[in-house]
């Protein structure tokens, strides 16, 4: 216990009093931290360069301008589609917005507005471009709503107005039906009529025989009396025959109005139809035509600044460089240093010198963490919940990198190239992970691989703990690897420490 | 004399390069042991090999009886080692190099101020027991680390080419510290290239080449085994050498005469009848004595030879292998 006391305190010593070590590895994660912390605690995007082209802007086009520079844009406008598209290529503007000719609401207009992104900035592209989008479909939303909104009314309007007309119908089938029924009866009458003057006529031919029987009768009342019942009987003929007629003609009325009566009642039917059709319809309120399904994105985060987000990847960039970076550079130190010979021939186990230098370097990052989790902490109290499981996290998780970053300072055998081998196997752990493209971009099968990139798993820890306040989750893949590393390390100590010595020796020294 | 280090039929090699070859040594206890060669002789191989940095391929080490396969961390425990890289960390001061270190050979912390204290007065940098080790001149930083190699007050401490790079004040610095660490009780093996320096030094030599230790024991010893001779070195005023060598070339005890650029050399088995009957003969001629020294044959001489008749068996060995494969 004592020589491995007295080892880390060698090691801090040594550390200290490097003061380019001391600065670059102690207190540069620090201000980084700090530099970073400041300035992503916003929650907007800034300095947004809109380049616009149009032959001929509209009403239309001006208003989705004026909508994108209340939301802080900047919007350029370009005196060509090509500058406008070439400005996006040399970064002049974030992206270009090509709005067609006389952009207006209008039949059969395509009215297609095209948006320009550089597809190579990944990072911002995203963000941009839904943002973007998001303020022309507003607009477009807005004219939409206008429109359903003025068709709706009418149909609504059209619904009332046949409603109303619906009892005029009815009233108007039913005098059909009552005007129907008096032809009915004037039918009826005419029949009447029409046997009454068959009866009469026939009166008439008795009266006529009658009066022929009487030859006492003077036969100028007789001839008086023929001429007036041979009067009788045309006038009788032709009332007979006005009273067919009229009969005739009143059974085509009662044709024709049970005709119109089925018509009407078609019409009361279609009115009908069509009201219940209206009404039938659900769904008036515009905003629920225009957009039957809404979308919100909800965060499943507290939602406040970039740097609450970015606070677990920061703090895993920090803990991988720094581990990586000071594990090597103390680990070929103490092999570039005169002194390392001493140690070899002293009567103490290599294990403690691996042991010392691995506690050296955990207690500087888990002192630079404290700090950073500490400042956090008191921006963001709610973490005191997961405090111990974030403490032991980062413990394992600096355990990793700096076993990893021994490796290297043992594998390498000059600080350049250890510091170069440690800075690379840094960018590429950070580089196949979620914080420069998206995992989902890769092939399958590498992002089978990926998923276990130290990195990534190390990410997904913390931001489990940090953004979603939940349990460890994965801790066994650190610990497999903790124990791989651990491994390694007992192999390539004696193995890199034989070779190197021989080329020391070698070398004669 | 008890051996403290026997060293028996030792090899090693690194790859298919063979660095020692059958080396057997006896080191006696608290004497001062050189082990000499060229660069490349394997000197510091056979240190480090003997302390138990390489892992030898043949061959046994005992330490005080014990063997060093064995009992490797005893050993640690009584053996100091200093290389001529001066193994101490720039960044540390003197007190926290040496607190450092003692505290891994397992000194306990009460003995371990008191070894400090006494090894910083040993070694002469109590005025310097704040400074970072960068901050030291070249002969206090190697002062350092042969106190780092102290603290644990080691029975053996193993010096490799400990005055290399060193200027000729601090280079006699370090000799009289070796010696007076010797003084104590410590027994101390050195290597050196430097021969004259070695001679002075060390109480017993050991000359490695290619290797393969050549010969080993005190410098006496090994002049008295190159030859018995004395050597009679004469400057003189005239140079008028010739009548000399005629006189003394038939005397029966002058083994050979040499005439090298202004002086002559006479190897005798007895100077003194010689250097008689050359005093006379220069007052006959009316000549005078620059300079004259009568000496025994130097180590480089000794070394020399013995070089040069390895080289020449093993010439021998390979044009008979040659000439073998010939037929």
């Amino acid at each position: 216990m004592n020589k491995l006391l007295t080892i880390i305190k060698k090691n801090f010593k040594i550390l200290i009093r490097s003061k380019s070590s001391a600065l670059i590895i102690i207190f540069g994660p620090l201000l980084l931290i700090l530099l970073v912390g400041t300035a992503f605690n916003t929650a907007s995007l800034y300095d947004i360069k809109v380049g616009t082209y149009s032959s001929a802007y509209s009403e239309l086009s001006e208003s989705i301008i004026t909508k994108l520079q209340d939301e802080q844009y900047k919007v350029i406008k370009t005196e060509s589609q090509d500058n406008c598209i070439n400005g996006v290529k040399s970064g002049i503007y974030h992206l270009c917005v090509i709005f067609p000719p006389n952009l207006e609401i209008k039949e059969g207009a395509e009215n297609l507005v095209e948006i320009y992104v550089d597809q190579s900035r990944m990072n911002l592209v995203y963000a941009i471009k839904s943002s973007i989008t998001s303020k022309v479909s507003s607009r477009s939303k807005e004219i939409s709503t206008g429109l359903t909104g003025i068709i709706v009314s009418q149909l609504e309007e059209s619904a009332k107005s046949l409603e109303e007309k619906k009892a005029t119908l009815s009233s108007l089938r039913a005098s059909t039906g009552n005007i129907g029924s008096k032809i009915n009866s004037l039918v009826s009458t005419s029949k009447d009529i029409t046997e009454s003057i068959n009866t009469t006529y026939d009166e008439l031919a008795q009266l006529e025989e009658l009066n022929l029987k009487q030859q006492n009768v003077s036969g100028s009342y007789y001839k008086g009396m023929k001429i007036l019942i041979e009067a009788l009987k045309v006038e009788m003929r032709l009332f007979n025959s006005s009273t067919s007629t009229i009969s005739q003609n009143s059974e085509n009325l009662l044709t024709d109005i049970a005709s119109y009566t089925d018509n009407i009642r078609d019409i009361e039917t279609t009115t009908s139809k069509i009201i219940q059709d209206v009404n039938a319809i659900q769904v008036k309120d515009v905003e629920s035509i225009v957009s039957p399904i809404k979308t919100e994105t909800k965060t499943v985060t507290a939602e406040r600044t970039h740097i609450n987000y970015l606070f677990p990847t920061l703090i895993m960039i920090v803990i991988m460089f720094v581990s990586l970076l000071l594990s090597s550079i103390t680990v070929i130190r103490e092999k570039l240093s005169p002194a390392y010979f001493r140690n070899f021939i002293s009567p103490t186990s290599s294990f403690l010198f691996i042991f010392g230098t691995y506690l050296t370097n955990i207690l500087i990052i888990v002192l630079q963490v404290a700090i950073v989790l500490g400042v956090m902490l008191f921006i963001q109290p709610e973490m005191s919940t997961t405090l111990l499981n974030l403490g032991a996290a980062v413990l394992i998780i600096t355990s990793v990198f700096i076993l990893l970053g021994m490796i290297v300072g043992y594998l390498f055998s000059s600080e350049e190239t250890a510091t170069v081998g440690a800075i690379s196997l840094g960018t590429i752990l950070l580089f196949f992970s979620n914080t420069i493209i998206p995992l989902e971009t890769l092939p399958i099968w590498i992002k089978q691989i990926v998923d276990y990139n130290l990195f990534v798993v190390s990410d997904n820890i913390l931001r489990a703990l940090i953004l979603f306040k939940q349990p460890l989750q994965q801790i066994y893949i650190l610990i497999t690897y903790t124990v791989i590393f651990i491994v390694l390390i007992a192999i390539i100590y004696k193995a890199s420490n034989e070779i190197y010595n021989i080329k020391r020796h070698l070398k004669g020294k | 004399m008890e051996n403290q280090i026997e060293i028996k039929n030792l090899t090693k090699s690194f790859g298919s390069h063979v660095v020692l070859k059958d080396v057997n040594l006896n080191i006696p206890s608290q004497k001062i042991f050189g082990i000499i060669g060229e660069s490349g002789s394997g000197k510091t191989t056979l240190l480090k090999t003997i302390i138990g940095f390489w892992h030898f391929d043949n061959g046994q080490i005992m330490y005080e009886g014990r063997n060093l396969e064995k009992d490797r961390n005893f050993i640690k425990q009584i053996v100091g080692f200093a290389t001529q890289d001066n193994c101490v960390y720039p960044k540390l001061t003197v007190k926290e190099n040496l607190e450092y270190f003692g505290s891994l050979s397992n000194v306990p912390s009460g003995t371990l101020k008191g070894n400090i204290e006494k090894v910083i007065r040993f070694v002469n940098l109590q005025d310097s027991t704040n400074k970072l080790a960068e901050n030291l001149s070249g002969g206090m930083q190697r002062r350092l680390d042969i106190a780092c190699a102290l603290v644990h007050n080691p029975k053996i401490l193993i010096l490799d080419e400990p005055t290399e790079d060193l200027d000729p004040l601090l280079r006699r610095d370090i000799l009289n510290l070796i010696r007076k660490i010797n003084l104590n009780e410590t027994t101390v093996i050195i290597t050196s290239h430097l021969l004259h320096e070695a001679e002075q030094l060390c109480d017993n030599i050991a000359i490695l080449h290619q290797g393969c230790v050549l010969k080993y024991g005190s410098p006496e010893h090994l002049k008295d085994s190159y030859t018995k001779d004395e050597e009679i070195h004469l400057i003189t005023k005239n140079k008028n050498y010739d009548k000399l060598i005629k006189l003394l070339k038939n005397k029966q005890k002058v083994s050979n005469i040499e005439k090298l650029g202004r002086k002559i050399v006479i190897y005798t088995k007895e100077a003194e009848p010689i250097l008689s009957l050359l005093l006379s003969e220069l007052k006959k001629e009316k000549d005078r004595i620059i300079q004259i020294d009568v000496r025994r044959p130097s180590l480089g001489e000794v070394f020399e030879n013995l070089i040069k008749k390895s080289d020449g068996v093993k010439k021998g060995e390979q044009a008979s292998n040659n000439n073998q494969e010939k037929l």
